[in-house]
Formats: structure tokens, sequence, C-alpha cells
């Protein structure tokens, strides 16, 4: 009857509290957007590359060499050359290392150029390994393995040949159409940026490259693919290298002994350490924007209470009336209240779903655009600690109007 | 109104990036020249100590130009000192490296009996492990202390033996790559330790009690590696507690 006597007086009153439940949904869809994308984005960077200790590239700065290596964010600064990648990784306490060459790219998926160390050695998530859903590594120089999504999206299958495109233009016209690469093998999805990769081997990067000359293929001069076995395609230079060590507690050292290699500026960063200054720089960032949001939610709170208080003017002959039929005035106290609660719940599950379907639609896009993985599952602990607080806020604001009310029925 | 949301977040992203990008402290730590860690011959101390002499006139220049043999300039900072941290099983490796200023005051070698004391108390504090760091969760003993203060003082007191030592053991864990040249004078003062704790796994946290005795040390940026976890925060005499998670 309580209920009922409060969902049905809300009815009568359609059109504000139509407007008040839209902009209490708005106000929590950003509320838990923000915080959902904020854990999200953290989540996907952090589980994108476990059990490497260092990451070496050219000196540039800790966080630039990161996003680039690992999340293929932003251009290299600087290749490092084979011989420093030789030296260091054979050092005695490497217990293995990953080279990795960037700068061609299939269809806007860009192609990186490594040895089978990657398949071995590579692991994200909580250590988990890369599988293979289909065929194996690559062995030959035009061999190439995809990643999951490349495949999926582009519909390749083991044995389809496709053409490598120098630079990282999507529509690149300076097409390596002369040495088409034959697709070897296809990885699981990881939910990591490997999805949207081409791996090919570091010789088959050199040996499409091997004719052209300052960005462009030169007329005239072909080698068959037979004339290329016969050259030894050694790589001059790769863009970084990851490294994996024997023992974790030599790390600081090992980085300190290459930063301050003497016949190169190299920079090895560990990724952990790397994350966590980039998530302290962000910090400020974060803050804002739920600072923002959180104003927002008070914002709707108001206008909730505000909307609610002028009813109570308008509705003191209703009072009047239960009061008549024997409603105590904690009744009336709580029927205000009760109506508030229901708005907020509403708004909750309105603001909640909509959210849930945006981020379904453009989950890809931004996998696409930004190397990240966000999931559509917005119930996490913090959201419902979130949500709870909502809910008491929403007590707080009520409380005004309620006693107004409580004032009337006395 | 989600479109947007989500927009300004990743332009606000992308914009931050960019524009704090270029002040990253770790980019000045990029080119960091360490000094590195004594496993250099014993000969080279000798020789450094005829260098000290020309040097010792214009030690003002010293930050900018005394590293130029090395292709790579050294970040000077004073009020800010770099650590690291490195827990693997019950073993815990922890690296000071500081400018001399924040520790001593001065960057020069020691001249007067007053700079000497200052040399020599700040020495036995960091040769202290106790009166430096806190271990919160398990208990660690201290294996091993060497302190690198030669920058500031002439003599080497005892510290030749320690060098020996240190010297053996770091070929043992191996310091690989290329890095062979002689000591060069420096105005940074390192300290290293190696601890042995009871359960490395059950060590929570560091309280950074060096506060205490080295106000001048405003920023301690602190790397830290603990199994699979790494991680890096920077202490100052407020928050002083690294917590490994």
């Amino acid at each position: 009857m309580f209920f009922k006597l409060a969902i049905e007086s809300l009815l009568s009153r359609k059109g504000s509290v139509l407007m008040t439940l839209m902009a209490m949904t708005v106000s929590i869809f950003v509320l838990l957007g923000v915080e959902h994308i904020r854990q999200e984005a953290k989540e996907s960077f952090s589980n994108t590359v476990s059990g490497v200790d260092l990451i070496v590239g050219a000196r540039t700065g800790t966080i630039n060499l990161l996003l680039y290596s690992v999340f293929r964010v932003g251009a290299p600064t600087n290749n490092i050359s084979w011989a420093s990648f030789q030296e260091i990784s054979s050092g005695k306490n490497v217990k293995w290392a990953i080279p990795i060459s960037l700068g061609d790219s299939h269809k806007g998926y860009r192609v990186i150029g490594t040895t089978e160390n990657y398949f071995k050695h590579f692991s994200y998530g909580n250590k988990t390994p890369l599988r293979f859903l289909d065929g194996k590594p690559f062995k030959d120089i035009f061999d190439v393995v995809l990643g999951f999504e490349v495949a999926n999206k582009l519909n390749y299958k083991l044995g389809d040949e496709i053409v490598l495109a120098h630079g990282i233009a999507r529509t690149s016209f300076s097409l390596h159409d002369d040495r088409p690469f034959t697709v070897v093998g296809i990885l699981e999805p990881t939910g990591t940026p490997v999805d949207q990769s081409l791996h090919v081997s570091l010789e088959g990067i050199e040996a499409i490259h091997i004719d052209w000359e300052q960005g462009v293929k030169i007329k005239g001069l072909n080698i068959t693919n037979d004339q290329l076995k016969q050259i030894e395609l050694k790589p001059k230079s790769i863009t970084a290298f990851m490294v994996g060590l024997n023992s974790r507690i030599a790390t600081f050292r090992v980085q300190r002994s290459i930063n301050q290699y003497t016949k190169e500026p190299l920079l090895a960063i560990l990724p952990g350490v790397a994350l966590s200054q980039l998530w302290q720089m962000m910090a400020v960032l974060e803050n804002t924007l739920r600072l923002v949001s959180v104003l927002v939610l008070l914002a709707a709170l108001l206008g909730l209470s505000a909307m609610l208080l002028s009813s109570i003017r308008e509705r003191d002959r209703e009072i009047q009336l239960l009061r008549v039929i024997g409603a105590p005035p904690f009744f009336i106290f709580m029927l205000i209240q009760l109506e508030a609660l229901v708005i907020s719940i509403l708004s909750i599950i309105l603001g909640g779903s909509i959210l849930f379907c945006c981020l379904a639609s453009v989950r890809e896009l931004l996998t696409y655009h930004f190397g990240l993985h966000i999931s559509a599952n917005i119930i996490s602990n913090s959201s419902l600690v979130f949500l709870s607080l909502v809910l008491i806020a929403t007590i707080f604001a009520a409380v005004i109007p309620s006693f107004n009310a409580y004032k009337i029925a006395r | 109104m989600k479109a947007n949301s989500l927009k300004t977040f990743f332009t606000l992203l992308t914009f931050s990036l960019i524009v704090i990008l270029p002040w990253d402290p770790a980019i000045q730590a990029a080119s960091h020249e360490h000094h590195d860690e004594h496993h250099d011959d014993h000969d080279d101390h000798h020789d450094e100590h005829d260098d000290h002499h020309d040097e010792h006139d214009d030690h003002h220049d010293e930050h900018s130009d005394h590293h130029d043999e090395h292709g790579s300039q050294k970040a000077h900072l004073h009020g800010y000192a770099e650590m690291t941290v490195a827990i693997e099983g019950n073993k815990l490796e922890i690296n000071l490296d500081s400018p001399s200023a924040n520790i001593v005051g001065f960057e020069h070698k020691a001249s007067n009996d007053d700079q000497i004391k200052t040399v020599e108390a700040a020495e036995s504090v960091l040769k202290t492990p106790n009166k430096m760091f806190l271990f919160n969760g398990t208990n660690c003993i201290v294996i091993r202390t060497s302190v690198d203060i030669s920058a500031v003082l002439e003599e080497h007191h005892d510290e030749h033996d320690d060098h020996h030592d240190e010297h053996s053991d770091h070929h043992g864990e191996g310091e690989d790559v290329g890095h062979k040249n002689g000591e060069e004078i420096h105005s940074d003062i390192e300290a290293n330790y190696k601890f042995s704790c009871d359960d490395g796994s059950k060590l929570i946290s560091i309280s950074m009690i060096l506060f205490n005795h080295f106000p001048a040390i405003e920023k301690l940026k602190t790397d830290w590696i603990k199994g699979n976890k790494q991680g890096s925060l920077e202490l100052s005499s407020d928050s002083r507690t690294v917590i490994f998670r």
C-alpha cells in the first residue's frame, strides 16, 4: 500500500518526475562511466605485458618507450643497432630477449618483426603465454603469424597470401606487393595489442625492404626470392627489445648498466615502474574527472530535492487527507523519502543499462583506435560502492522536502 | 553525452601525455650517468686521487662538464634522490643514489675539520641501515653495506676492504653489459645494502626513516620490484613509506 501510494503519487506528476529522472540518469551514467573506463583502462594496460623484466630502446622518455614498444601508441624516436641488441642479449644475466621491429602495416594493423622468442617468452595478463589457435610460429622468410583480431576482421585463414604496406597509413600506396607473405599461424585472442598485430620474422622485414631505398621502391631492381635466400638477411637495426632476466634482484643493476652503455644511447625501463609513473601523471586527471562526475551528480540530486520541495506545496491537500484517514506524520516523511529513492533507483537502472549498451557498441572502436580493451561488465566492487553512496546521498537530499511535508502534517 | 565524455577522457589523456612527457623526471634518470657500483679496479681509485686535485678548483662547473667523457650527462637535481628496492625470495637489495649536497650539504671534497666531521657523521648514518630503513611485516638483517662517499672525502678509510668484497660479488651476480671505464669524479653519494629477510614475501612495506637524518632530500624517487610486481613512487618526508602492492 505504502509503495503503491508512492508510485501513484509520482505518476500523477509525470512531467517534473520524468525530467528529474533524466537528470539523475545522466549523472549516474557519467559517474559510472568515468569510474569504469578509468579502471578498465588501467587493467587493460597492466595486463598487456607480464614477465618482461626490462624493455630496452633508444634513449627517450620512459613512458614514451613503454607506449610505443608495447602498446603501439605513438612513434618510436629512434632505432637501436642490431649489434647492441646482440651484445646486451648475450649478457650472462639475460635469460631471453625478444627483438621488435616496427614500421610496416597491413590495412591499418601494425606489423611486428621479431623472432621465435616472441611466441616462446612473451606473456600477458597473469603470466599467460601466447597460444596458437591455428598453425605454428613463422619459419620461412615470408611467413606471417596473425593476431586474433586481424585474422577475424579481415577473414584470413592459414595459407592466405597477404601484402604488407610500407609505413603505418591505413591506405598506403607503397605496398610491398612484390613479396607477399603467407599466413602460417593465428594466435588465440589475448585482449592485448597482440590481437591487432601481424608478426613476421626480422629477416622478412629486411627482405621486403631490400630493394627499397629511402622509403620508395627502386625501379628495375628486382631480386628474386631464390636470390634472397642467398643473401644474408641480417637486420641492421631494431626498434626495441624486451628482456627476461635470470635473477630479478639484478634487474636494477642490469638496467643501470644498459643505461650507461657507451656505444649507443640506450634506455632500459621496467614496464611496471613505467606504468606506475604513467598512473602518477594521470592521477590529477583522474581526480578531476571524478570531481566533475560527482558535481554532476550533486546537481542532479539538488534538482531532485527542488522538485520534491515544490511538489509539497501543491500536495498540501493530499497530505491533509492522508492525515484524516489516520496516517501518522512519520508516514508522510517516509512517503516522500520513498519517492526520492524510487527515482534514484530507477535512474541507476536506466543509467547503468544505457552505459552497458554504449560500452558494448563502442568497445570495438576503442580497441581499434586506442588498443584499449574495455569490458561492458560495469558491475564491480567500486561501482557498487558508488551506487550505494548515491542512494545515501539521495536520502540526505530528500530530507528537506520530507521534513517539510512532515511539518505540514503535524 | 557518453561519446563526449569518452572523447574528453581520451583527448585529455593524450593532451596530458604530450604536456607532461617532456618534464618526466625519468627522462633525466635515463640520461643519469650513474657512478657504478665500486667494482672498478682498485688502481682506478688511486688514479682518481690525482685527478681530484685538478678538479678541486673548478668544482663549480663540476655538474655540467665532468661527465663528458661518457657522452651523456648525469642529471643532477638537488633535493632529489633515487632509490631502488628489489626483493626476490628472501633477498632484499636497496640502492640509494643522491647528489652529495642532499647528504652533506656540499659537493666538493671536505676541506676543513667541520666538513670532514659532517661527512663522517653522514657516513656513519649511511652505514647503519637501522637508521635508514624500517621494515614492516618481516625481519630483515643486513648482510652487506657499502657506502661510496669518496666524492666528498679524500681518504678512503676502511672502504678498500669493502671494495674487494664488492668486486667479487658483482662479478658473481653479473654486470653484463659494457661498462668498463675508470671511476670518475662525481658529486654523488651512493649507498648499497643487501639484506636477508626471514620471509621476503611477508615484507609489505619499508619506511624510509632516512628522511629524519637527511632533510635536504625532498623527493626520493623509489622504483621497486617484488617478485612479479613492479612499481614506482615518489617519497617525501610526508609520505615516507613504500608499500609493495
